[in-house]
């Protein structure tokens, strides 16, 4: 066997192990703030530095998204039944925030 | 040098390949039956089935919706004569709710929607309701004064009918057999927390379903799950804080009109059938501890969480080994039931 073929079956091996390996999710950082099907920003949360609040308006109505190192959730929200701000912050691999009323989702992005 | 950059390019492929043609990931998200609803597929025909199952869903909820003008529903709740003839899909949903409101002793009642409106829990406004309204709006309820023939549905003047507590149980059921028709083996459906999990994930293992702890941020475990339902009732899901700081949630003892209050905070039941499981999420939560492990053992064909007040987990025997407890949630083990 010479030295090249050897280099090609270690790739092979190791494309078959990768291969293996991928039907399982990546842990993304990257969340997605969605109002009624529009994607209204991408933050990889891996690379914030420092807390941001930003405000989001619907209808007269308003939420407040806390983006920090790491986090993201919605601080507050003028919605009557406050499910989005008592479901804290996005969890990994966890279900979306979501503010009914107002059509806004917090989500990993895919 | 060439040959090394050929395997290289053909590493590449197969690497591309690994997201391509059998686990590559496809994603659905909308807004649909007062919820939000997701869906991950794997697979060439994922699509393609998420949009017939999205389909599924929106015809379900033209059918089944309370408030929805011109539903089946709606029209029973707005009619003029006390027979009021029902589509194939308000028929079969009508007769299971009523068929679960027997089996479960009137824990969940399909005809509790008037004592619903009257805490309000239908619109933004949320109270407690005067005593007399309340008991006037008990006297407008009842499933045993429900009468379902041949597809036809008859009710007492005064009485109302809603299927809050099995649509999206009944749409997950649908949607998820839409998948696997169209030949999906790996998917999962959040519809609003209601889980649908169709086959296992693309590698073969089984799909990890979070349980939203009730009193706190995160989760209060984790739950190992294959062509499976797992729903979830809870109490801090909605629910309102009167003038002295008293809290009310949304789930009705049918029995009393007021807010069940037995120590359960969450009832998630895990089986095969969505519909079952979500009638049964609330009927149990309703019924509390006691009742819920009698009503397991005597039935069976579910498992269930139950998690108390003081962060007491109980689990079916089935579960042991599929669900466990994170422990910043809890360093207690939870209590087996067993038959």
């Amino acid at each position: 066997m010479n030295g090249r073929r050897t280099i090609g079956l270690a790739l092979l091996m190791s494309a078959a192990l990768l291969t293996g390996a991928c039907g399982s999710e990546p842990a993304g950082q990257r969340a997605e703030i969605v109002q009624d099907g529009r994607v209204l920003r991408t933050v990889d949360l891996s690379s914030v530095r420092s807390e941001e609040r930003m405000t989001v308006s619907w209808e007269g109505h308003t939420n407040t998204i806390l983006i920090a190192p790491g986090e993201i959730r919605m601080l507050s929200a003028d919605c009557p039944d406050q499910i989005c701000v008592r479901s804290g912050k996005l969890i990994e691999g966890g279900l979306p925030i979501v503010c009914l009323p107002h059509r806004l989702v917090i989500q990993w992005a895919d | 040098m060439r040959r090394l950059w050929l395997l290289l390019c053909a590493l590449c492929f197969v690497l591309a390949g690994c997201g391509g043609e059998a686990a590559e990931k496809h994603s659905r998200d909308f807004f649909a039956m007062d919820t939000y609803m997701t869906m991950i597929a794997y697979g060439p025909r994922a699509e393609e089935a998420m949009q017939a199952a999205e389909a599924r869903i929106r015809t379900l909820e033209d059918e089944l919706s309370v408030t929805r003008e011109g539903s089946d529903i709606w029209r029973v709740n707005h009619r003029t004569d006390d027979a009021v003839p029902l589509g194939r899909d308000a028929a079969e949903a009508v007769g299971f709710a009523l068929a679960a409101a027997k089996e479960t002793g009137g824990a969940l009642d399909p005809t509790i929607y008037p004592v619903v409106e009257a805490w309000g829990f239908t619109k933004d406004h949320q109270q407690v309701p005067e005593e007399t309204a309340l008991r006037a709006a008990l006297a407008r309820t009842g499933w045993t004064r429900v009468r379902l023939d041949d597809g036809s549905l008859t009710l007492e003047p005064g009485m109302e009918i809603d299927l809050g507590a099995v649509g999206k149980g009944y749409a997950g059921r649908e949607a998820g057999q839409v998948l696997r028709d169209r030949g999906v083996t790996s998917a999962i459906l959040s519809l609003g927390g209601n889980i649908e999990a169709v086959g296992s994930r693309p590698d073969g293992t089984p799909w990890r379903v979070g349980l939203r702890a009730p009193d706190a941020e995160g989760y209060a475990g984790m739950l190992s799950v294959q062509d499976a339902a797992v729903v979830t009732s809870g109490s801090y899901e909605r629910y309102f804080t009167d003038e002295s700081g008293r809290r009310w949630h949304h789930i009705i003892d049918p029995a009393t009109g007021y807010p069940a209050e037995n120590g359960l905070v969450s009832v998630t039941i895990v089986g095969q059938d969505g519909l079952v499981c979500d009638a049964l999420s609330t009927a149990l939560f309703v019924m509390g501890k006691e009742k819920a492990a009698a009503f397991w053992r005597a039935h069976g064909g579910f498992d269930m969480i139950l998690i108390e007040e003081g962060r007491h987990i109980t689990v079916t025997e089935g579960l042991a080994g599929r669900f466990s407890i994170l422990p910043d949630y809890t360093e207690e083990e939870a209590e087996v039931l067993r038959r």
